[in-house]
């Protein structure tokens, strides 16, 4: 790898832009994550994504900002959810049929509106092109919030993660550190949209996580650790694909792919895997 | 220390818990049995703080509230959560620790004493699924304990845990009674509270019968909690009762 490989993206000003909203969206994702997957939520996460494009193609139809649009989609889909839940039928089909008929909605308008923001290839697997100040400013301060969150209440938040019950009996506010986390949850998601695409900022949450998982034994290690990958992945990803000239969202996700499976394979028959969490 | 009045209960129309009263004082042990939907979890619950009655009314004797500690039912989930000794003992204090990621030297102090004195302190460092089923109990208690409790509560302490390990976990218990700690213990295991608990409440929907083991377990209280007919012996002071049927 020659010098130039790492300098020559810079000459783009979108590059610079592009790495720095990367960095911020993969080290949150990274520190979500590890609660995300041992809450085995991962399946809320995509389905919550998905629902994001309905959102988005509405809210450009009838003049809405794209954040705005998605933020709203991903509250609806969360009451959706909830609301079909509450007539009997269990969680991940709720998610199926809301997920779907949202991602339908979305995918519906967009094959037939000419409006350039409705992209659907930057919309699914997401546009480092599109990058701009603005995204940047929003997502330092949706990052900075959510930081500030999940370091004031980590340990209410692990808790509750780990009993809710016992939690509770503990002084645990439970409500309010769940109502936190969803809303945490959906910061990240709507916010990751412009860099990975709907269709791959549950990827995001589950890679470095699940790689930390298998690595380290105490959470807060797993939490540090998913956070670095969630950081690593991005940069590395986002080079990738400037150079190979492909997507942003597929090339963060398939770095992180591939760093999963080596580690899979290096440590042989893992202590843990991530599927046997809870 | 907490005190139930009248207390009952029900999930929509169907009624757990009937008429119920019950009261525990600081440095007393009291076995909760009965059968599966007797409404032991419930009556926990509720002593808890999590569930509020239907009718009745739970009182503290203090301005106050009580402080509980609870020790669930071993869960497969639980242990399987990637966390050490040590930091799952830690979260006991998790509402009340200082608003930042990591615990105060005088908090893990706190907690290496406990782990110390429940026998696992050099295992604060490993992860949970590397514990026996009798160590993964004791850390449950220890986080418990953490809490600073005056009143703790075990939801089938017994279950799932060989009689060796059984053995260990009642002499727990009977420390921490005299510690001062109020304990109460729901368990399915009728043998195991008449032979070594000071006070068993029977329950089915109702209190059967509340009282020293030996003075309230006959064939009468035994039929009308589970349903069934069995043989109550005495046995070097001890009730024990025994299935006629399997007997032969």
């Amino acid at each position: 790898m020659t010098m130039s490989y790492l300098t020559e993206p810079f000459q783009y000003d979108f590059f610079g832009r592009a790495l720095i909203v990367a960095i911020l969206i993969g080290v949150l994702a990274g520190a979500l994550g590890p609660f995300v997957l041992v809450r085995r939520m991962a399946y809320i996460g995509q389905g919550m994504s998905q629902s994001v494009l309905g959102g988005v193609a509405l809210g450009v139809t009838y003049g809405l900002d794209i954040y705005v649009g998605a933020a709203l989609a991903a509250v609806l889909s969360a009451g959706l959810i909830h609301f079909v839940r509450s007539r009997g039928l269990s969680v991940d089909t709720a998610i199926g049929i809301v997920a779907s008929t949202m991602f339908a909605t979305g995918v519906a308008i967009i094959s037939s509106s000419r409006d350039r923001r409705l992209n659907s290839t930057n919309l699914l697997f997401g546009n480092i092109l599109g990058v701009r100040t603005s995204d940047i400013v929003l997502v330092a301060v949706v990052f900075s919030i959510a930081m500030a969150v999940l370091f004031f209440q980590y340990k209410p938040l692990l808790a509750a993660t780990h009993n809710a019950s016992v939690a509770a009996a503990h002084g645990v506010r439970i409500k309010f550190i769940e109502t936190l986390f969803s809303m945490l949850l959906a910061m990240v998601v709507v916010t990751a949209l412009q860099v990975l695409g709907v269709l791959l900022v549950a990827a995001t949450l589950i890679i470095p996580a699940a790689t930390s998982i298998m690595t380290f034994s105490a959470f807060r290690h797993i939490v540090i650790g998913s956070m670095a990958l969630g950081f690593t992945f991005s940069v590395i990803g986002l080079f990738v694909s400037f150079h190979r000239n492909i997507a942003s969202g597929p090339a963060i996700v398939l770095v992180g792919a591939v760093v999963f499976a080596l580690n899979l394979l290096s440590i042989g028959f893992p202590r843990r895997s991530a599927g046997s969490i809870r | 220390m907490i005190r139930l009045e009248g207390v009952g209960f029900s999930y929509g129309d169907q009624s757990v818990l009937t008429d119920i009263d019950f009261t525990i004082a600081s440095g007393e042990l009291a076995g909760i049995i009965g059968p599966s939907g007797s409404g032991k979890t419930t009556l926990l619950r509720i002593l808890l703080g999590e569930l509020r009655p239907t009718i009745g009314r739970r009182t503290s004797d203090s301005s106050s509230e009580v402080v509980v500690g609870y020790v669930p039912q071993l869960d497969p989930s639980e242990r399987s959560f990637p966390l050490t000794v040590e930091e799952m003992v830690l979260l006991g204090r998790s509402a009340f620790s200082r608003r930042r990621p990591w615990f105060d030297r005088s908090e893990r102090a706190e907690t290496r004493a406990i782990l110390d004195r429940l026998g696992i302190g050099q295992l604060s460092q490993r992860r949970l699924d590397e514990l026996s089923g009798g160590q993964f109990q004791r850390a449950l208690i220890a986080r418990a304990l953490l809490s600073r409790p005056r009143l703790l509560l075990l939801d089938e302490p017994t279950s799932g845990i060989d009689l060796n390990t059984r053995q260990s976990v009642l002499k727990l218990i009977d420390e921490l009674r005299t510690d001062g700690y109020a304990v109460v213990v729901t368990t399915h295991d009728l043998n195991w509270v008449a032979a070594h608990l000071p006070r068993i409440v029977c329950l089915n929907g109702r209190i059967v019968a509340d009282g020293a083991p030996l003075d309230i377990l006959n064939e009468d209280v035994v039929a009308a909690t589970y349903g069934a007919r069995m043989d109550v012996f005495v046995h070097n002071g001890r009730p024990v009762v025994v299935d006629p049927e399997r007997m032969g």
